[in-house]
């Protein structure tokens, strides 16, 4: 079998490369240090022991004598994912499983967040509720997320305009954050495109503990063509804010899920929220001119 | 048929042999959140008694749903061998399951009895055994399948890289791919989860990936994951596909809602074997996921392991490469916590297996579910001590794209060295000769660093 010691020895030498990289800033900054010129490796002047959340994971570099640094740090560019954070043995360095562990608290803790009222207000959206009495519920019972009160069917009524192409309904869904972060920048980009294709419109609703199947009860009342709704997502380690757009055309209570069509990932390192919307609008006006959305469209 | 029992006095009866299914099935959000789920654990071990002494052909001859309503039940039912299951129609669940822990019961025994068993049997039996029960009478089955390259034999198993990107985005797609490469992770497969479901999007990609797989000369297999009529739109545009993708489901009106129909499938394998660029003769991979069907409203009724199973016999029609289940994928509505994942992806494993393709778990949570990364690891060990051929795992665990954890790259040479399995041999030549696995197959002082494929 191979050489234990070796192995061992080798491993050893790499660890003591990277701490020693670190400790003399050659490093590419891994984990940014908020002590300029400190040398101590616990703790900065402060006694804070380094925030590990403010590298971004582009940022993040691990790997102590890569075959090719600069061209590592562009392809790194391109994706957030976990890459070139290196290994001692087979297994992640103690800086990469800490950080992961940080934020995958971060992403428990979107989920069960609501959205700012203020925001909402603010947006001028129409609030609604479902049939969940609380987020606990609303996670363990998805269909309770499915389903408005009575007091919100009539706020529906109260609200439906008449021979509307686009019905907007935004839903917390699996992160209040995804709301937070991109319904501001979407919503404008979404509906300047809609008014230069001539598509009518009116004021958004927003479902609090609401899926996404909550726009199908919302369409049969105010019969719109299609109905757009943007859901949080379930959050990612690096996305606790992705929102998914989710429209279709006639949507019906208990129609296919194969009937939507869905774009997901719409956040600041994904589909970009300004862009979204104006893709989103000219799909809207594809359906409402062949009168059909998700797999039968794409079969077109 | 018997339907009742009494148990330290008290009587239990049962309806029909669903309830008796649901109720004997081990603890699971989901069949609690569609009303099926035993109201105690004394109704479940109940429920449990009276299952392992129905027949074979009770089940047989009551399957989940109606033959006459379900293309699914069809599916399962034509598919008997007849012969086989003449031999052992008087069986009980109960023997079945003795029958398969016996030392004369080898794999190839048990794989012949097999093809005498419908999916409500296989379900029915996996609910009257333990963890260790199930990793025991899995280990004991090869089943093996050939794309470009061959899964499923003994001591062996393969890995798929996971190269997920937000955007589809080809520079993000390959520095994932030469991470996931570094790490000596992508035997199973390269097989990209894409965002855009066109036929232009998915013909580029499937170019691109078939072009790397050349000019690196990589002995594995490509897929992009889009819907099987855009998959098939772009074979039939000339794009190179190894093999077509397609997430399927245990009942007709799910697969409906997957906009997945028999005669699509059907249409699709056809194609694929004629079009299919990597010659090989399983050329379908399947994805399936406990919960898929309640989720689309269309369980009829019937438990989720039941429907699970029922999804794999439907599978088997096609001869797959492999399938492959997203244990904790679906959401804690359905698969609560680290206890209910790690039994799900026993008894997913082994009920692929017995289903006859190989069998591969994404062992994943979600970050609405109570669980973590510990509860993966220990899944993945048991898994590959089960004799699991077909794994998938991304950069530290983490998919970008679609927003879960499943195993991470690091994950896959630690578990090989634990549980002393190897990976595809040709695969692993390869990697020793990019010099990233040495000899003995441990990692070279480059593993890791992705800048290699930089050159």
């Amino acid at each position: 079998m191979i050489n234990e010691a070796t192995l061992k020895e080798s491993i050893r030498d790499i660890i003591k490369n990277v701490i020693q990289e670190e400790l003399s800033g050659v490093g590419t900054g891994a984990v940014k240090s908020q002590s300029k010129g400190s040398t101590s490796e616990h703790s900065d002047d402060n006694g804070f022991v380094d925030d590990v959340t403010q590298a971004t994971m582009k940022e993040t570099f691990y790997i102590p004598d890569p075959y090719d640094r600069e061209g590592y740090m562009k392809m790194k560019e391109f994706t957030s994912g976990r890459l070139g954070i290196w290994r001692a043995g087979p297994r992640p360095l103690t800086k990469a499983y800490l950080r992961f562990l940080a934020d995958h608290s971060a992403a428990q803790n979107a989920v069960w967040s609501d959205v700012d009222s203020e925001l909402v207000k603010e947006l001028g959206f129409i609030p609604l509720t479902t049939i969940a009495v609380d987020k606990a519920e609303y996670i363990k019972n998805p269909n309770t997320g499915k389903k408005l009160t009575d007091e919100a069917i009539e706020t529906v009524k109260k609200n439906t305009v008449k021979n509307l192409n686009v019905q907007i309904v935004f839903a917390d869904g699996l992160s209040s954050r995804a709301i937070e972060k991109n319904a501001a920048d979407f919503l404008p980009a979404f509906e300047q495109g809609l008014k230069s294709l001539g598509l009518s419109f009116s004021t958004p609703f927003f479902v609090t503990n609401g899926r996404v199947a909550i726009g199908d009860e919302i369409g049969q009342i105010t019969e719109a063509d299609v109905v757009a709704v943007f859901c949080g997502e379930r959050p990612g380690l690096n996305s606790t804010g992705s929102m998914g757009a989710y429209i279709t055309y006639k949507p019906t209570m208990g129609m296919e899920e194969a009937r939507r069509t869905v774009i997901s990932n719409i956040h600041e390192q994904g589909t970009a929220p300004v862009e979204a919307g104006a893709q989103i609008a000219e799909l809207c006006q594809t359906m409402i001119k062949h009168k059909m959305s998700g797999v039968d469209l794409k079969l077109i | 048929m018997k339907l009742k029992t009494v148990l330290f006095g008290k009587t239990y009866q049962f309806k029909n042999v669903n309830e008796v299914q649901a109720k004997a099935s081990e603890q699971k959000s989901g069949d609690q959140l569609a009303g099926l789920a035993a109201g105690s654990t004394e109704e479940r071990a109940a429920a449990k008694i009276v299952l392992a002494d129905m027949l074979l052909s009770d089940l047989r001859n009551n399957p989940a749903v109606p033959y006459e309503l379900d293309d699914v039940t069809r599916v399962i039912q034509d598919q008997v061998n007849e012969a086989i299951y003449r031999e052992i129609k008087n069986w009980t669940v109960g023997d079945l399951r003795d029958f398969m822990m016996l030392y004369s019961s080898t794999g190839p025994i048990i794989q012949r009895i097999a093809t005498g068993l419908t999916s409500e049997m296989i379900a029915a039996v996996t609910k009257i055994m333990s963890n260790m029960d199930l990793i025991y009478v899995a280990k004991k089955i090869d089943n093996v399948a050939t794309c470009v390259t061959t899964i499923g034999q003994r001591g062996i198993a393969a890995n798929r890289a996971l190269p997920n990107h937000q955007t589809d985005d080809i520079d993000g797609i390959f520095a994932e791919l030469y991470e996931a490469l570094a790490y000596g992770v992508g035997d199973a497969m390269l097989g990209l989860n894409p965002v855009q479901d066109t036929v232009e999007s998915t013909s580029f990609l499937l170019h691109k990936l078939y072009d790397f797989r050349m000019k690196w000369e990589i002995p594995t297999q490509n897929c992009v994951l889009s819907h099987i009529t855009t998959q098939m739109a772009a074979l039939q545009k000339g794009a190179p596909l190894d093999m077509i993708f397609q997430s399927i489901a245990g009942t007709q009106k799910a697969n409906e809602s997957f906009g997945v129909t028999t005669t699509m499938l059907d249409d699709a394998y056809d194609l694929g074997k004629r079009e299919c660029v990597s010659g090989g003769r399983n050329i379908m991979y399947f994805e399936t996921g406990e919960g898929s069907e309640l989720s689309a409203d269309a369980h009829l009724g019937v438990d989720m392991l039941t429907l699970e199973a029922r999804t794999y016999g439907y599978a088997r029609r096609y001869d797959p490469f492999y399938v492959m289940s997203v244990v904790g994928f679906i959401g804690p509505e359905y698969i609560y916590d680290s206890v209910q994942q790690l039994r799900a992806g026993l008894e997913e494993h082994f009920m692929g297996t017995l289903s006859l393709f190989p069998m591969g778990v994404d062992v994943c949570y979600t970050n609405h579910m109570p669980a973590s990364q510990n509860d993966s690891e220990n899944l993945a060990l048991l898994l590959a001590h089960a004799g699991m051929p077909a794994f998938v795992t991304a950069p530290m665990g983490d998919d970008i794209m679609l927003n879960y954890q499943l195993l991470g790259n690091h994950d896959w040479q630690t578990l090989l060295e634990l549980s002393g399995l190897k990976r595809v041999p040709e695969f692993e030549k390869w990697l020793q000769k990019m010099e990233i696995l040495d000899e003995y197959g441990m990692f070279t002082a480059k593993a890791g660093d992705a800048s290699i494929f930089l050159k």
